[in-house]
């Protein structure tokens, strides 16, 4: 077999690409304040949201879209995009599961995620978000005994206004850039979770994204806050039906660890990627970011499969002394997909750590760029990084880009940068072979070699369900 | 003078028309230093008045190297302290400046500037072609290897008003030609007053071989923005060492472009701001055919407020297999207000090459220092030691063992 | 059981077997020997299917099928089984990982369950312990910083948990001590069977020692030129290749 031939194993359909047919109320394509103005409205929102939300917008208008990232796709035109779109029958607020609509249940069903307490994984509580809208929190009282928060972000509103007020923009500002920008203007909803002083989160917390729609945008908010030596794992996933347009998802993540707090927050990227020509796919440009205090740590990990174009960088503030960061990153892309992601590490702190593992593998035509921001400041004193950044490449191709910032303002830092590259070479598949393992397999196997570092970081039942995914984006890539 | 100008009239345009503007601090190129300072200053200006003529040569004499010397002073060739005559007397080689060339070699130069430099990617680049008053072609020709080291000088000197210099440098190897070339820049008062904007092009036919040495030795608020150029073509061997110290502002392009397989290249470079000074080296290796190989190392030692900056790039074009390329940068920082900033950066596109970078900024190892002082040597002198070894490692290994050794006392002295 | 019939290989459009043939029958030990470039290694890669090795004529039949119209890893299914000279590191995999996948795809094309993670388990820690591996290197990654030998004794580790129809060990000896040399034998013999065979590449006779062949077959430029019983190595030791060059010029 030859590394040519690779390429074209790589190739299965979208498993999670149907459409679930069920009547929404859509607003029309169009962005203004009136959009703005409505949205808010419909969730009921005191007026301090309101004002919050139109200040984004006025920041917003005067702002430009990122051009630097390595990543080309038409211009987006924000008027064509609809900002809020919400099955009909989510109108009257369900009270319990029993009031959804089966559709609805049936479509996370479908994708592997129940919703139904006592059919769910144990110990993990889901926020299921459909389009603009938060369908079902699952395990709300039993978390709730435990004194942990977590609700969609429209209940939180409501309910804990302070806590929002507080915390909401205090990691990820309005004008922090444009997606954000756009994201604090028109978010629909996200999850929202409080851990309280002292409380480990009693199972882990998710959240399940699903656009149905076509031609609208998601927008979601989400926002972590683990008070004082607390500790929460938080794991989401996310996917969308096949479309031949390109459809929109810029999503704000804030994350504030306070002191000796810890967050672990994983993610399962597998947004609809487009078709074998580069048809369709989501645009998912997204900004998520933590605070962490003093001894507090914040781990990321990502697996991200789909999207037609990515754009986003999970990154920490090492604001307190002593505490960590972490990025875990496995990015695949195959076919047209283009990635452009990677970590920010600011250390402000003193004895401040960080360590960036990202595994990048390219196959097809598509590329995968790494771009990471280590930063040591001045009061950094005794402060360490070290990152390491793997390309795996298949196929002649693909592209498989490292750009790595590395600012250092403090001779008692150290920091260390490596970046290898390498492909599937004719010897390991012919070693494979020569004992009887199929090539599909092989490369399989290969690859999730080369991801092992990052697949340890995930809660155990994301970590297979990350390993299936790359057998599913990878296949037809070997022939 | 009017000659020299001639060469390029149709090659600067954009600035004729006034449309070059300094980068600024958007340009991802230029994201870490910046050059508004020259706003203010008079860099344009051409130098004026006479121009010194004594000049003691043990100040550039590279001491058991033997080699033809071209000696400029503020831009011109002091041709008393030269062997211009010599160098092109000899078997196989043209040397000759751009306004001495006669019609034939004016004709040559014409087509051979600018083969090696992208302009519209390098504004300073296009800001020399405007301003240069001088330039110094050498050819050696098909199969002939020159024993004899090139050492092109360009000393400045203090002078009542701000000035601007662009020296020039071709060098265009047949094939299987061998030669060495040293650049060698020196300030020769104190007080600097000089804004240099060097560009440099190598063209390496088939099988032919460059050691290209340039020192960057100006000093005091002595400005230098210089690109070197390198095309390779098949079986090509470039070796480049470059070493930079003192000046207020310092900032190298080197570029190397694979034009022809399995050529090789080697770029290694030394920076040791201190002060408030600030040294930047950006370097990009164009692999752009197949089995063509590349090594960058480059180390620096930041201290007091100093600055540096290094951005390497390594560029794997798709019709580019069997392609090695690595890089490792080095940075110790030494002082509380120093800073390193420092991207190497990989942009790959086929699957079937060997590519791998690193960088680390630290300090001292701290063990090793521990270790000094307990064979009874002083922290002072433990530090130095250490500093010296982390550079001496590039030193060392230079082809030239008169060059390593006029370069290890020149490292020890900095570090005392 | 395996039968190579006048077979030419090109390797770069250069002609590197020109006329090999070679009959091996159940239960028997052949070692092919030769000067370097003979095309020894090449007889091996060529028989398990390696890209690169055009076959121009000739042809290789075995236990009744047409081998050189398999597919490699079918070739490894039905029973031939390579130990390489230059064992490839997979990095991130496991060996047991790797074998695991390696055993059920050999099950499964006889038609068997997969074995289940206790019995594999077990029969994988019994070759380990055969060949003198630490139980420890079944967690590693395939031959992920293992040593040359720790490379080698790797390999007969795998062949005795695959338990091959036709084992060829290329150059298995190459940068073996004597310690190392003796594992990797104990662990051939022990497989030796009236149904088993093997194929002994090798250029030193010093394997042949603790590995009885039944037959040598001596290579010199992509021809059998010489084959004979054990006391051909040994006269080889002694007089060199040289000898048999000379003598067939």
């Amino acid at each position: 077999m030859s590394q040519d031939e690779i390429g074209k194993l790589i190739q299965q359909d979208y498993s999670a690409g149907f459409v679930t047919e069920i009547e929404a109320e859509t607003l029309p394509p169009g962005l203004n304040e009136e959009v703005i103005t409505y949205i808010s409205k419909k969730k009921n929102e005191p007026e301090w949201m309101l004002q919050w939300r139109l200040k984004a917008f006025a920041a917003w208008k005067e702002m430009h879209e990122p051009e630097w990232a390595h990543v080309k796709y038409p211009k987006i035109n924000f008027q064509d995009i609809s900002y809020y779109s919400a099955p009909k029958s989510l109108e009257d607020k369900p009270k319990s599961l029993d009031e959804v609509d089966p559709e609805l249940i049936d479509t996370y069903n479908k994708l592997g995620i129940p919703l139904h307490e006592q059919e769910v994984l144990a110990g993990v509580a889901v926020d299921a978000v459909f389009d603009s809208v938060s369908v079902a929190t699952t395990f709300r009282e039993k978390l709730k005994e435990a004194g942990v928060i977590f609700c969609s972000i429209s209940e939180a509103v409501h309910e804990y206004p302070e806590l929002v007020q507080k915390y909401l923009g205090s990691v990820v500002p309005q004008k922090d850039n444009f997606y954000a920008a756009l994201n604090s203007a028109v978010f629909s909803d996200g999850s929202f979770v409080y851990i309280p002083k002292g409380v480990r989160s009693p199972m882990e917390l998710s959240t399940y994204f699903r656009i149905n729609e076509s031609k609208t945008g998601q927008f979601e908010r989400t926002l972590i806050i683990a008070d004082e030596g607390s500790y929460v794992s938080y794991l989401e996933g996310c996917t969308a039906p096949m479309r031949d347009e390109n459809q929109l998802h810029a999503a704000v993540v804030e994350l504030v660890a306070l002191d000796n707090a810890q967050i672990k927050y994983s993610t399962v990227q597998n947004w609809y990627p487009g078709d074998k020509e580069g048809k369709g796919g989501i645009y998912n440009f997204v900004t998520k970011r933590g605070v962490a205090n003093k001894n507090a740590r914040i781990s990321w990990t990502q697996v991200e499969t789909g999207s037609a174009v990515t754009w986003k960088y999970p990154s920490c503030i090492l604001k307190g002394d002593n505490s960590v960061g972490e990025f875990y990153s496995v990015a695949l892309t195959n076919n047209f997909q283009q990635a452009d992601t990677g970590t920010k590490m600011i250390h402000l702190g003193k004895n401040t750590k960080s360590t960036i593992i990202s595994k990048g593998i390219s196959a097809g035509k598509s590329s995968n760029a790494y771009r990471g921001l280590v930063r040591m400041n001045p009061r950094a004193e005794g402060a360490r990084n070290f990152t390491q950044c793997d390309s795996l490449l298949i196929g002649s191709s693909c592209g498989a880009h490292t750009f790595p910032y590395i600012e250092s303002k403090n001779p008692s830092a150290i920091i260390e940068h490596e970046a290898t590259t390498s492909k599937v070479s004719d010897e390991q598949l012919h070693l494979c072979l020569q004992r009887g393992i199929d090539a599909e397999k092989a490369v399989s196997m290969i690859v999730n070699g080369f991801c092992k570092e990052v697949f340890k970081e995930l809660p155990m039942e994301f970590a297979v369900e990350a390993g299936k995914l790359l057998e599913v984006s990878l296949e037809g890539a070997v022939g | 003078m009017g000659q020299t100008q001639n060469l390029f009239t149709c090659k600067a345009n954009s600035i004729c028309d006034g449309n070059w503007r300094l980068p600024t601090r958007k340009n991802e190129s230029w994201r870490y230093t910046s050059v508004q300072l020259l706003e203010k200053a008079n860099y344009l200006a051409q130098p004026f008045g006479p121009t010194r003529e004594s000049v003691e040569p043990s100040i550039y004499t590279i001491p058991k190297l033997d080699a033809f010397q071209l000696v400029f002073v503020d831009g011109q060739l002091n041709a008393a302290l030269s062997q211009l005559t010599q160098l092109n007397n000899e078997k196989g080689v043209i040397a000759s400046l751009f306004s001495e060339a006669n019609k034939n070699l004016q004709q040559i130069i014409r087509s051979a500037v600018n083969s090696c430099v992208d302009l519209s990617k390098h504004p300073f680049a296009l800001l020399n072609n405007n301003q240069t008053q001088e330039g110094v072609y050498v050819a050696i020709e098909k199969g002939v290897r020159l024993e004899k080291p090139i050492q092109v000088v360009n000393l400045t000197t203090e002078r009542e008003s701000e000035y601007g210099v662009a020296p020039r440098l071709f060098v265009d190897l047949a094939k299987h030609a061998e030669a060495t070339i040293i650049e060698h820049f020196l300030s020769i008062d104190e007080e600097q007053n000089a804004f240099v904007n060097g560009l440099t092009e190598l063209q390496l036919a088939e099988g032919s071989r460059l050691n290209y040495y340039r020192l960057n030795f100006e000093d005091g608020a002595s400005r230098h923005i210089a690109g070197v150029h390198a095309n390779l073509e098949d079986s090509a061997y470039l070796n480049c060492f470059c070493m930079s110290l003192g000046g207020s502002l310092k900032r190298f392009d080197v570029n190397t472009n694979f034009n022809g397989a399995a050529a090789h290249c080697e770029l290694n470079g030394i920076y040791l701001p201190r002060g408030n000074q600030h040294i930047d080296f950006h370097t990009c290796v164009e692999h752009a055919v197949p089995r063509c190989s590349s090594e960058q190392n480059f180390r620096g030692i930041v201290a007091d407020s100093a600055r540096a900056v290094f951005n390497g790039r390594i560029h794997i074009h798709e019709k580019a297999p069997h392609t090695s390329a690595h890089m490792n940068n080095r940075n110790l920082l030494t002082s509380n207000k120093a800073e390193v900033d420092t991207k190497p950066e990989l942009e790959i596109y086929t699957d079937d090459v060997q590519c791998s970078h690193g960088a680390t900024v630290a300090q001292l190892d701290s063990e090793a220092i521990a270790y000094l002082q307990s064979r009874g040597i002083e922290l002072s002198q433990a530090r130095r030691m250490l500093s010296f070894g982390f550079i001496n490692q590039l030193i060392e290994n230079l082809d030239h063992q008169a060059m390593t050794e006029y370069l290890r006392p020149v490292t020890t002295e900095f570090f005392k | 059981m395996l039968s190579i019939n006048n077979l030419h290989v090109n390797v770069e459009e250069k002609p590197i077997l020109k006329g090999l043939s070679l009959e091996v029958k159940p239960g028997e030990v052949h070692a092919i020997m030769g000067p370097n470039g003979s095309g020894k290694s090449t007889t091996g890669h060529v028989l398990t299917g390696r890209e690169g090795y055009d076959v121009t004529s000739g042809g290789v039949s075995f236990l009744g099928k047409d081998l050189l119209a398999l597919p490699i890893e079918e070739r490894a299914r039905e029973g031939l089984f390579l130990a390489f000279q230059y064992p490839v590191e997979i990095p991130g995999v496991s060996n047991m990982e790797f074998l695991k996948a390696s055993v059920d795809a050999l099950r499964s094309h006889q038609g068997l369950d997969s074995l289940d993670a206790v019995t594999f388990m077990k029969k994988a820690r019994e070759a380990c312990k055969a060949v003198k591996l630490d139980q420890a290197f079944l967690k590693r990654g395939v031959n992920e910083g293992f040593s040359g030998g720790e490379k080698k004794r790797n390999e007969i580790m795998q062949m005795m948990l695959l338990q091959p129809k036709l084992a060829i060990l290329d150059e298995t000896d190459s940068g073996l001590d004597i310690d190392a040399l003796q594992v990797v034998a104990e662990g051939v013999n022990s497989l030796r069977s009236d149904d088993r065979a093997f194929i002994v590449i090798t250029h030193y006779q010093r394997l042949l020692n603790y590995i009885e062949p039944d037959f040598v077959h001596v290579l010199v430029d992509g021809k059998v030129v010489k084959s004979g019983d054990r006391t051909l190595a040994l006269e080889l030791e002694e007089k060199g290749y040289g000898w048999i060059e000379s003598e067939v010029a």
